[in-house]
């Protein structure tokens, strides 16, 4: 997969406008649109940031990914602007403020987001899930990071968890729909694969 | 005399009796930042029906600096060159909204910055001042998101005022307001009136975007002035809202306001007692 980082160029994040310029930039990097990219926001620079600007930004390129996915959506549902893309979508750099309105904004939205600890902490780092994870896609996940990839049946059969092979397929699929990971076909499976080398649900902190 | 919102709101309801000619031969001594706004959207709008009475207006308020300089400011063709230092602190100063670079360039970012840091020289907490310039973001990015732009260009300005330990900031344009902006939407097209409009946009998130009929924007300046001693006055058409005054919390007063199109937004902080309109 093609990844790609998106430089969030100021401090003060806010509104619409700035959004609308930001996804606009963002999406040229993803040219040819056709190749599945995991696209980064750095957001080292950025000091503060609102909700607006989320909508318009990482809330979009998350939906696009999702689109992707899964066409068949109420159109009440979509927000405007978004379209398919083959897209996945994590932030990076946050200070503990951004980190935190990223956090809520998602939970609100019931929807999870990849953190990514920067390139050079890889190593200790560990890529968090910001927003909001049910428990059993979250368990699911951090197994899946365990074993880097796998099938239904390798997490089956990694986990006590007494669910059937279906109900493994399921939660795989379900984390694919929200982007959190990837999948590769492979004869009559699908392959899952982490979009980080360590991850681990949930965040730092606490959602309100 | 002392021109702050309450007096614009006077001046324009003696515009409208009829009766301004009285005033002739007084002058304001000083104006506070929403005062100043509004006065100069009410001159602007005047000016358009009747250049003499806003002759008259202008003549009210000569010996007033900080409306000269909004004034200034408002008509600037470039204002990506300024005069001093560009991080240095101010006591006041206005950005104008004409287009949609005002808001992504670089030049905005330095005016927010410098708002930080005169907000916090006068004593305002570092993280509530950083806040505190988000929600001013999302007031200025109102202007170009909702007020209408006439051949592409808005006709919005902002600006900050700080004075011992009191920091007040203010937008506003002359557009179409917020009754004829979410009346455009399906979702609050049962809006009857600006005092409703006015209800819904600030205290209920409404939003004309199709597919978003709830914003963000002034759920964010809630967030971020909700107890903190602040006092806000939105205004638009015939209504005009109030947080803060003699109001805890988010209760709010609408009342009724002499008419005037646009959109005008104040709001005022303090860094230890409850905060008012200052002379800026």
């Amino acid at each position: 997969m093609k990844e790609v980082s998106y430089k969030i160029s100021q401090k003060y994040c806010q509104g619409a406008t700035q959004a609308q310029r930001d996804f606009q930039e963002a999406l040229k990097l993803l040219r040819p649109e056709s190749e599945e990219t995991l696209l980064v926001w750095d957001f080292s620079k950025v000091t503060v940031v609102t909700a607006s600007y989320l909508k318009g930004t990482l809330y979009l390129a998350l939906f696009s990914g999702m689109l992707n996915a899964r066409p068949q959506r109420d159109a009440g549902e979509i927000p405007l602007g978004a379209r398919s893309l083959p897209l996945f979508t994590g932030v990076a750099g946050c200070n503990e403020e951004v980190e935190e309105e990223i956090n809520e904004f998602f939970a609100g939205k019931q929807m999870g987001i990849l953190f990514f600890s920067k390139k050079e902490d890889q190593k200790a780092g560990v890529t968090r899930t910001l927003g909001a994870i049910d428990g059993a896609l979250g368990r699911t996940l951090d197994l899946l990071s365990q074993l880097k990839s796998g099938t239904a049946a390798d997490l089956a059969a990694q986990s006590d968890e007494r669910i059937s092979l279906n109900g493994w397929n399921n939660r795989l699929s379900d984390l694919y729909d929200r982007r959190l990971v990837s999948r590769q076909r492979a004869g009559k499976f699908w392959v899952y694969s982490t979009l980080a080398e360590r991850i681990k649900s949930g965040s730092r902190l606490h959602t309100r | 005399m002392r021109l702050d919102s309450t007096a614009v709101e006077a001046l324009r309801r003696l515009i409208e009796s009829k009766g301004i000619q009285n005033l002739a031969s007084k002058k304001f001594a000083s104006a506070t930042l929403s005062g100043a706004l509004e006065f100069l959207t009410t001159e602007r709008i005047v000016r358009l029906s009747d250049p003499a009475t806003a002759d008259l207006l202008i003549r009210l308020v000569e010996e007033v600096a900080i409306v000269s300089e909004a004034a200034v400011a408002w008509g600037r063709v470039d204002q990506t060159r300024l005069d001093g230092d560009i991080h240095g602190i101010r006591a006041r100063e206005f950005w104008r909204i004409r287009q949609v670079n005002d808001m992504t360039c670089e030049g905005f970012q330095l005016f927010q910055e410098r708002f930080v840091r005169s907000a916090k020289a006068t004593g305002l907490q570092g993280k509530f001042a950083m806040a505190l310039a988000s929600t001013f973001g999302e007031m200025c990015d109102n202007v170009v998101q909702h007020s209408g732009a006439i051949s592409g260009v808005y006709s919005g300005l902002a600006g900050y005022a700080v004075h011992e330990g009191a920091v007040g900031f203010a937008v506003c344009d002359s557009g179409e307001g917020v009754y004829a902006s979410l009346r455009g939407s399906p979702s609050w097209s049962h809006l009857a009136s600006s005092r409703e409009a006015l209800d819904a946009a600030v205290l209920h998130g409404a939003s004309r975007r199709q597919g978003h009929p709830e914003g963000h924007g002034f759920k964010t300046l809630f967030q971020n002035l909700v107890d903190r001693n602040s006092r806000c006055r939105f205004r638009s058409g015939d209504a005009c809202l109030h947080i803060g005054d003699g109001t805890a919390g988010r209760e709010a007063q609408v009342l009724s306001s002499p008419t005037l199109c646009g959109l005008q937004m104040a709001v005022y902080c303090h860094a230890g007692q409850k905060a008012k309109e200052f002379d800026a």
